[in-house]
């Protein structure tokens, strides 16, 4: 009985151990892309949908780029105050494919840290 | 020959500088170096020693196309324990700035320049884009040098080169003849090139270029401290080289001030990436070089907004560049 109640204390511990601290991972990921500017009001969106992203990785052990993209497109790049900041379509169309790149380019090397296949 | 083998300017302070590994770092000039240079090349060329334009000395230039990478080193606090950071608008106008400077007409001007390798010439184009980019929010390591602009810290070369080299691992990214890394310091933080503090961030320079090795490829890199105003920006100074121009921050951040320079560092890069392929052999100068703080007409915007260049609905102030064709400085080319 003593045996038995000690090795689920260590399976329990080696759980806890392997699990990654998702929100450190993502505070990681969004302040290696931190521009600043435009991008300052939907982070707290960015980090909450990343998580759940991530999140679904861990527990599946795969990771879709698709949804990743999906993910990133519904954030809101198109506000007046965006236009107003970016000065032009093209410019905002650039800018933000660069950001995502750079938040598709970091998620990346997370899910390759945890030897998860992504793409 | 070599640019560290040119002859040096009388009364100029130093701008190439060899380090350790025997790789040449060039700086961009302060306004006062860019003035002392100007007096410089006036009295030289008025003895008949100016020949003026770039020659080729027989070394690589980037190929085959030029990617930009913009590296912001934003830590917490100074080594001091005092406030830095950036401007709001710094990472926007200069993440936007190293996209578009490949593909330009400013950096039409380097199509010009060329390499000639076993035989073979190849000429420069005007094509890349932005890379990649990264925030690294680490700590500045331990002041390695004194740069009496910042009181705050200061960081010599070496450590350019080992933050360069941590962010590359990290993003595996790799070097390579077609890859500029740009590092952006935050504001109050100075750079020497060593630490004998001969050559530093504000007083000798706004930012240089230079290269090392990396896993057997070369890693071209610039220095590019925080915009500064003081020191980096002409303000209506009378006599050369600002001529009693009023140089704008056309997007009302310091970032346009530092685009002014990476903009003479990706392009004195790409057509001299080592020292060993095109500048004024008389004036020891690059593309930039003869053309520093020389920004042409403002034909674009009104006011503190104006500037001389308009890409994609974007102002910027950008010096111009040397074109061999026309002997003269340029905001696009070849003419």
């Amino acid at each position: 009985m003593l045996v038995a109640w000690m090795l689920s204390c260590l399976v329990t511990a080696g759980a806890a151990q392997q699990s990654p601290d998702l929100k450190q991972m993502v505070m990681e990921i969004v302040s290696a892309c931190a521009l600043g500017g435009p991008t300052s009001s939907f982070k707290q969106t960015l980090s909450s949908n990343l998580e759940d992203f991530l999140h679904q990785a861990i527990e599946t052990k795969s990771a879709d780029p698709v949804m990743l993209n999906n993910l990133l497109e519904q954030l809101p790049t198109d506000t007046d105050e965006m236009r107003a900041q970016l000065k032009s379509e093209r410019a905002r169309r650039t800018f933000f494919a660069i950001y995502f790149d750079c938040i598709r380019h970091q998620v990346s090397l997370k899910l390759k840290s945890l030897g998860i296949a992504f793409g | 020959m070599s640019l560290k083998d040119a002859p040096p300017l009388p009364g100029v302070p130093k701008m190439t500088f060899v380090s350790p590994t025997g790789n040449i770092a060039h700086m961009a000039p302060t306004v006062a170096a860019a003035t002392a240079r100007a007096h410089a090349a006036n009295a030289i060329s008025q003895i008949g020693l100016s020949g003026n334009n770039m020659t080729y000395q027989g070394g690589t230039v980037m190929q085959p196309y030029v990617a930009v990478y913009n590296i912001y080193w934003a830590p917490p606090h100074l080594q001091s324990g005092g406030a830095t950071g950036f401007d709001s608008l710094y990472g926007t106008v200069t993440i936007l700035h190293s996209a578009w400077n490949p593909g330009h007409g400013l950096m039409n001007i380097d199509t010009q320049y060329y390499q000639t390798v076993s035989g073979t010439t190849t000429y420069i184009n005007n094509g890349g884009g932005l890379g990649g980019y990264y925030v690294d929010s680490a700590l500045y390591p331990s002041s390695g040098c004194t740069d009496s602009a910042t009181a705050g810290g200061c960081i010599t070369d070496a450590q350019i080169q080992a933050e360069i080299t941590k962010v590359m691992n990290a993003n595996g990214w790799t070097g390579g003849m077609n890859k500029i890394f740009m590092l952006f310091t935050s504001s109050g933080e100075g750079s020497c090139f060593d630490n004998t503090n001969s050559s530093c961030s504000y007083t000798q320079y706004c930012g240089y270029h230079s290269s090392f090795t990396l896993n057997g490829q070369s890693v071209l890199y610039a220095n590019m401290p925080y915009g500064n105003q003081a020191n980096c920006q002409c303000q209506g100074q009378s006599g050369a080289p600002c001529n009693g121009f009023h140089q704008t921050m056309p997007n009302g951040s310091l970032g346009d001030l530092a685009n002014n320079t990476a903009n003479h560092e990706i392009n004195e890069t790409a057509t001299d990436p080592f020292g060993t392929a095109w500048y004024y052999i008389n004036l020891s100068g690059e593309i930039g070089d003869l053309c520093n703080f020389n920004f042409g007409t403002n034909t674009w915007g009104t006011g503190s907004g104006a500037g001389n260049q308009m890409w994609n609905g974007w102002i910027f102030e950008l010096q111009t560049l040397w074109d061999n064709h026309s002997t003269s400085c340029l905001q696009v080319g070849p003419s």
